[in-house]
């Protein structure tokens, strides 16, 4: 019988640099992809016209059409809507100096106006992730 | 296994947008639908608004209005204020709706469903109680009473229902991302409006200024103590007053025979006594005469009190049409301007606080209550049914009984005459008649003269009003206006007899009886709510009013105004006076009783001395002084008139007080019935409640006294948002703790929830010189997104004024017109 020697990989400084990057360009991925760029405008014109339940709309179909996975349906969708959300917001929170959204803070448990941010973009995240997984998993089935 | 997953994930998806696009109450706590709220694309995102560039260029836009027959301009200054070019009448009042219902539409309707009775639609069965108050006193019957009169003269039908398509035209063009935010924390969208909405709100004013009574805790007070202690300790007139009409002044017109007095009538008394009359409603205006003014013409001031809230009580407006240009104050929800100016005349009113709500006791003929007694036979009831839709759609009914004299809004079944059969007392008030008012405010707002003034008060019901007048003609006037029965002297004082037709409303004053008088010889005529007239006048109004300290201090800084010095300034500052004319007279006698004062008493006692008597912001002494008047006073009649909360009574006045703790010390009324083996005697009672004042300041302050224990601290005025009623969940839209002197019985009165709610001077002048100032403490935009939701609070604070905009045409360049909206006709088909 032949003799195994089981030689030790050297870990090699570009298979470590391709892992690191392998994150970032999943992350990357993410947010700047044909599916979450579809989901982002898709989302923002509905919202312009329709009530802001039809990015639901927006994030099902753009899902079922694009995505490959339920994980990157919800990914895609949850990150297109959060990122929509969050500018939008901090738009109108910056370009008025706060004068409302400083007040609503209050009312609300959210702490200060960074948190009623948050919680906006947590929202929007939070609907959009579910409605793209859904459209991803509905299309499966036929 | 693939189906199931995904219809999982749907039903999350979906559950997740039905869950996130409603409301839900969490115990007490009420959460919107946070998913819409929280949108930046239609939620109160897009509610904020953008703070206006400086130096910027004068803004236009243009957009047509369905209805209007010509086009309108509408020029917004700094401060918001529109100022409304119209062609005809008809587009003038279509464009007041409009523009208020831009800047107001939530309060607007907010008001009017208070009025209404309908707030459980709003908010929930927690309003049930308050919508039953409202319906059962014949808010909503009243209302529609005023209606049927106002639309009787064509020329307030024109301007009420234009109005009324005004403010459609505006929610008929509202998305609901545009809805004002407090429709989006609430959940709920803006109803179309109605004439009957604008004639509601004018009701409702009747209830916050004349629905004050007292008949029922006087009546019970007369079974316990009897007539004479009754009137004894409750005296009908003050011991010190400065009558509205001064003393003296001349009476042109021959007085009616008063009716016979009704018999004394006891009653069964009442376990049930309506909320009394917020104590710091009222106001104070005057006008000083061509002699004591500067300029040789008069000038004229108005601070109206009333609770402060967000959004303001008062919306600037200035009204312009070919036969109109008048500036000054309207209230939301309905047209013309009520307090105000043009360039002839300006005028303004307090509460008279006349006896104009009676109640008389109802006797049924059976428990089935469908018959009562009166002038010797069996009358029928008739039955009104309100319905109230608690939001979510359950519907509540109340039947409420009518009387010829009003409805029965208390049964009480307490104390039932025969067994089994509830006594009822049925109310007779002067705000379910027919009204015209708006026919007053129309013609004020043209009025030329003094004459012209009259003719307009003419028409006026009710909640009434000390008209004060000036005119470039230099003439100077105050009239006690309203419709007022014709009653027997104290007629009213107490319950009256429901079976009794003497006791009934039978006639009226004649209007040009009025107590009224015009260009007196002291060169100034005011009011306070004080008394309306002296002993002397031949008609009975009221046995009480408002306590005589606000008036007695302005009669007497007017009388000692020197001739030809008098200025817009002068007027302001007496606005802002803080002598408290109250601790002036008590102090020195409250302050004999307490002959060695306890280490604990004496900072207080030192404080108190060397006290102006002046309810300046930084002072202490008025908090120590109001504290230990409090107490005092509690502590010598709650054991007489505040024993049993189910035998409602009321106290007798400071005024009344005052004399017996001067004129008898040793009243047997000092002592403290609750205790059955001790009598108390007034030395005891100022020292221990001066102890305990100390002691409560203490804790409340949680200091000793220190500058924290400071007057404005201590009072903190709160300017709060209509929703925010305890000052907790939604305190960020309201301001709190405004740095501000002043008090109850002081000139500037501003307590810890009312104050001057607008405050307004004129001077008048010839050939278009007239210039008005005023301010109130909010701003014109009801949005809490807007810069100009509390902008003038700070300059109302400091008791300064703005110089008001008055416009002599839509041409007149001004640097401070910021915007034009130009309204104009539709082209399509309506």
């Amino acid at each position: 019988m032949k003799p195994t020697i089981d030689i030790p990989k050297v870990p090699n400084l570009d298979d470590l640099q391709n892992q690191k990057n392998s994150f970032i360009t999943k992350v990357k991925e993410i947010f700047v992809s044909p599916l979450s760029a579809f989901i982002f405008c898709a989302a923002l014109i509905c919202q312009v016209f329709f009530p802001w339940w039809t990015l639901a709309i927006a994030a099902f179909v753009g899902s079922a059409i694009f995505a490959t996975s339920s994980g990157e349906a919800f990914a895609k969708s949850t990150a297109a809507v959060s990122v929509l959300w969050l500018l939008a917001a901090w738009y109108y929170h910056f370009t008025t100096g706060g004068i409302l959204s400083n007040k609503i803070a209050q009312i609300l448990p959210v702490g200060n106006a960074t948190g009623l941010i948050a919680a906006t973009t947590f929202i929007g995240g939070l609907v959009a992730g579910w409605a793209g997984m859904a459209g991803y998993l509905v299309r499966r089935l036929f | 296994m693939k189906y199931i997953k995904a219809l999982l994930t749907l039903a999350v998806a979906v559950g997740l947008c039905y869950v996130l696009n409603r409301g839900w109450a969490i115990g007490k706590a009420s959460l919107p639908a946070v998913g819409k709220f929280l949108s930046p694309f239609e939620g109160f995102w897009v509610n904020g608004e953008a703070p206006t560039p400086e130096g910027m260029t004068k803004t236009e836009t243009a957009l047509s209005i369905p209805g209007l027959q010509d086009e309108v301009t509408i020029e917004y200054d700094e401060l918001g204020v529109p100022h409304i070019f119209a062609n005809n009448n008809h587009d003038l009042y279509m464009a007041q709706g409009y523009v208020t219902a831009k800047d107001r539409l939530w309060q607007m309707e907010f008001q009017t469903h208070f009025a209404a009775g309908r707030l459980t639609e709003i908010v929930g069965a927690k309003a049930l109680e308050q919508d039953r108050y409202q319906r059962r006193m014949g808010s909503v019957f009243g209302a529609e009473h005023s209606l049927e009169g106002m639309i009787s003269d064509p020329e307030g039908k024109v301007a009420i229902e234009a109005y009324s398509d005004g403010v459609n035209a505006y929610i008929a063009n509202l998305a609901p991302k545009d809805f004002p935010v407090e429709y989006k924390l609430l959940g709920y969208a803006p109803e179309k409006w109605s004439p009957i909405k604008s004639a509601l709100f004018l009701k409702n004013m009747s209830f916050v200024l004349a629905s004050g009574t007292d008949d029922l805790r006087m009546s019970n007070i007369l079974r316990k103590y009897g007539k004479q202690t009754a009137e004894d300790l409750f005296p009908n007139y003050p011991f010190v007053e400065s009558p509205i009409i001064p003393v003296g002044a001349p009476r042109d017109f021959t007085p009616l025979a008063l009716p016979k007095s009704p018999a004394d009538f006891m009653g069964t008394g009442s376990a049930n006594a309506s909320v009394e009359r917020e104590k710091g409603i009222g106001s104070n205006n005057w006008a000083v005469g061509g002699g004591k003014s500067a300029t040789g013409l008069p000038i004229l001031a108005n601070d109206p009190h009333l609770t402060l809230s967000l959004p303001s009580i008062w919306y600037q407006v200035q009204l312009t049409s070919p036969d109109v240009n008048v500036y000054g104050s309207t209230m939301p929800g309905t047209p013309n301007v009520i307090i105000g100016f043009n360039k002839d005349i300006a005028w303004g009113v307090t509460n008279v606080g006349a006896d104009v709500v009676d109640w008389y006791e109802v006797k049924f003929k059976d428990a089935t209550k469908k018959e009562y007694w009166h002038a010797g036979q069996w009358k029928k009831i008739t039955q009104r049914i309100e319905t109230y839709t608690v939001k979510n759609g359950v519907e509540v009914k109340d039947t409420v009984l009518y009387t010829h004299h009003g409805p029965v809004v208390y049964l009480d079944n307490e104390k039932p005459y025969r067994k089994n059969i509830p006594v009822g007392h049925a109310l007779r008030w002067i705000a379910h008649d027919k009204s015209q008012e708006l026919t007053t405010f129309y013609k004020l707002n043209r009025a030329k003269n003094y004459d012209d003034y009259v003719k307009a008060l003419s028409f006026y019901t009710a909640p009434a009003q000390n008209f004060i007048f000036a005119s470039n003609q230099n003439d100077i006037a105050i009239w006690v206006n309203g419709k007022f029965p014709l009653k027997a002297r104290q007629q009213g004082k107490y319950i009256l007899d429901g079976t009794d037709p003497v006791a009934d409303w039978n006639a009226f004053i004649p209007h040009a009886h009025n107590p009224h008088v015009k260009n007196p010889t002291r060169e100034f005529v005011s009011s306070a709510n004080q008394s309306s007239t002296d002993q002397n006048y031949p008609y009975y109004i009221n046995w009480e009013f408002a306590p005589a300290e606000r008036g007695r201090r302005i009669n007497e800084r007017l009388e000692k105004m020197p001739r030809g010095k008098a200025t817009v300034d002068s007027l302001r500052m007496l606005q802002n006076d803080n002598f408290n004319f109250k601790a002036y007279d008590l102090l020195p006698t409250m302050l004999s009783f307490v002959k060695s004062p306890s280490v604990v008493q004496l900072p207080a006692v030192k404080a108190l001395e060397s006290w102006n008597r002046v309810n300046n912001p930084d002072e202490i002494a008025p908090t120590i002084f109001k504290v230990w008047s409090d107490f005092l006073y509690e502590a010598i009649w709650k054991d007489d008139f505040g024993y049993d909360e189910n035998i409602p009574m009321k106290y007798p006045t400071s005024d009344r007080t005052l004399m017996l703790m001067k004129k008898d010390p040793k009243s047997k009324w000092f002592d403290d019935v609750s205790t059955k083996d001790k009598v108390e005697t007034i030395e005891e009672l100022a020292s221990r409640t001066l102890t305990a004042a100390m002691d409560s300041l203490m804790i409340w302050r949680k200091s000793p006294m220190s500058p924290t224990w400071a007057w404005s601290e201590h009072k903190s005025t709160d300017i709060r948002h209509l929703l925010d009623l305890n000052g907790t969940a939604l305190k960020s839209l309201s301001t709190n703790d405004v740095k501000i002197g002043g008090g109850g019985s002081v000139v500037n009165a501003t307590t810890e929830r009312t104050g001057p709610s607008w405050r307004m001077v004129v001077q008048l002048g010839k050939d278009n010189s007239t210039k008005g100032y005023g301010v109130y403490p909010g701003g014109q935009s009801g949005n809490p997104g807007s810069p100009h939701y509390d902008d003038m609070i700070e300059t109302w604070r400091k008791g300064e004024l703005n110089e008001l905009l008055f416009l002599k045409s839509k041409d007149e360049a001004s640097p401070r017109v910021k915007k034009v909206l130009k309204l104009g006709v539709s082209k399509g088909a309506k």
